[in-house]
């Protein structure tokens, strides 16, 4: 350790040791976990960039894990800002193609010449294109431990449960946040964080939302995407759409609500028979609320 | 008292008591480490305290609660450090109190950039490995490296005579 870093050590050590942690801070943590009980989940997906998976098939990986999870099914108009431009452009408005490995290999291609923002966009707006048979060729567990699924057998399952309900995600803009070009520093990793927003096939019908609120962040090291976090927060929504179509499923369709639910009865389960229910009952209560 | 399943289903795990453990054991520790990015007991204190209730509602999922709670942590570090710098507020004056040189060494510290910052203090106070510190900070570890490299060479020039 040289004289610098043993400085470096000893004074942050001093530093930290001017902090003053409270004795009742149990206590504070007891009531925010109390006031929030009853709220719905805020979702958050981390892939880990040193996965090997990752290293080797990062857009497939990536891809794969929040295409099974959120279904960013139709994204029409990603309105991308220009830097302090007042200009914005649109771009992919047309259905990126459905065969997954085109999907895949797409992106390297933008990648030469397309900016770090761009790449983001084109990136989560290629999304939707990879089906089940794609994501099934993920292995990582790693890319995985935050989600709903309890493996990577379940994905295809859960994307089919999103595609039941209609659940869309549009990328409303995107915006570089921290990094090459947009920061006075000259790390090489850049951020850029897109707000998204949901709806679902009972909200439609209903005429409520898009909901806001959801944010994207893709994380990109030299032109690859590396990282992908997805912050993806129900909380408007659930009270509106989700509790009530919740409560009408209870009492019209109780046993079929556990199949739905799974034993847990926090996440959709992954079974075909659900998948299956999931579309028959969200068209039903369509009917019956608002045909 | 609520009783969650672990990522195995045959494993019952008894929340309240997790995260009770994992309190006694992180959140003086985790406050030290907010306060040493952000320079605030206040806003260190929010920021670890809303990190618990993160584990908290993510226990059944997650399979390391206190790697998790530092990745919680730092990840909200930077979110109010980047609100500093897009709302260009002057970082805190040092504490009171603080011997010269540690205060010497604040001052250099938050001109650094916030990933800089962050590598450094995760490496020298933590005394975290790189590749520690690219999962907490949900950096490439080769990133982190690089970060390590360019804030020490600044903490170099300024700090040394």
């Amino acid at each position: 350790m040289s004289r610098t870093t043993e400085r470096v050590s000893r004074d942050l050590g001093q530093i930290a040791d001017q902090a003053t942690p409270s004795s009742s801070a149990w206590d504070s943590i007891r009531t925010r976990i109390d006031a929030q009980t009853d709220e719905p989940d805020v979702h958050v997906l981390r892939l880990n960039a040193e996965d090997k998976e990752v290293r080797t098939r990062p857009w497939l990986a990536v891809a794969a894990v929040a295409a099974a999870v959120v279904s960013l099914a139709v994204v029409v108009g990603v309105v991308v800002m220009s830097g302090d431009e007042d200009s914005t452009s649109e771009m992919a408005t047309e259905a990126p193609p459905t065969d997954p490995e085109a999907a895949t290999e797409a992106p390297a291609t933008d990648t030469e010449t397309a900016s770090d923002l761009e790449l983001a966009t084109q990136f989560l707006h290629d999304l939707h294109s990879l089906d089940a048979q794609a994501v099934t060729v993920m292995e990582a567990d790693a890319i995985v431990s935050y989600m709903a699924a309890r493996s990577t057998d379940d994905i295809p399952g859960l994307q089919g449960v999103m595609e039941a309900r209609g659940s869309e995600f549009t990328v409303e803009n995107c915006e570089e946040v921290a990094g090459r070009g947009a920061a006075a520093d000259d790390e090489s990793t850049t951020r850029v964080e897109c707000d998204l927003t949901f709806e679902d096939a009972i909200s439609k019908a209903a005429g409520l939302g898009p909901y806001p609120g959801s944010l994207a962040t893709v994380w990109i090291e030299d032109g690859a995407v590396t990282l992908l976090t997805l912050r993806l927060d129900f909380r408007q929504w659930f009270p509106e759409v989700g509790g009530p179509f919740g409560a009408w499923l209870s009492e019209a369709h109780p046993e079929d609500q556990r199949v739905m639910h799974g034993p847990e009865g926090d996440h959709p389960a992954v079974t075909a028979v659900s998948v299956a229910l999931w579309e028959q009952y969200t068209a039903e209560y369509i009917a019956e609320k608002y045909g | 008292m609520s009783v969650k399943k672990a990522t195995d289903p045959s494993i019952q795990v008894d929340s309240d008591q997790l995260l009770e453990d994992l309190y006694k054991v992180e959140y003086a520790g985790m406050v030290r480490l907010a306060y040493t990015l952000l320079g605030s007991n206040e806003e260190a204190e929010e920021i670890v305290q809303e990190s618990f209730v993160d584990v908290y509602r993510r226990l059944d999922e997650i399979k390391r609660p206190g790697g998790y709670l530092r990745t919680a942590v730092v990840s909200r570090c930077r979110s109010a450090l980047r609100r500093r710098r897009v709302m260009a507020l002057h970082p805190p004056e040092p504490p009171e109190g603080l011997p010269s040189d540690a205060g010497e060494l604040w001052d250099v510290l938050t001109k650094l950039p916030e990933n800089q910052r962050i590598a450094v203090v995760l490496r020298y106070y933590g005394g975290y490995r790189a590749s520690e510190i690219a999962t907490i900070a949900a950096i490439p570890a080769a990133t982190v490296r690089s970060h390590l490299r360019r804030g020490l060479a600044v903490l170099r020039k300024e700090l040394e005579p």
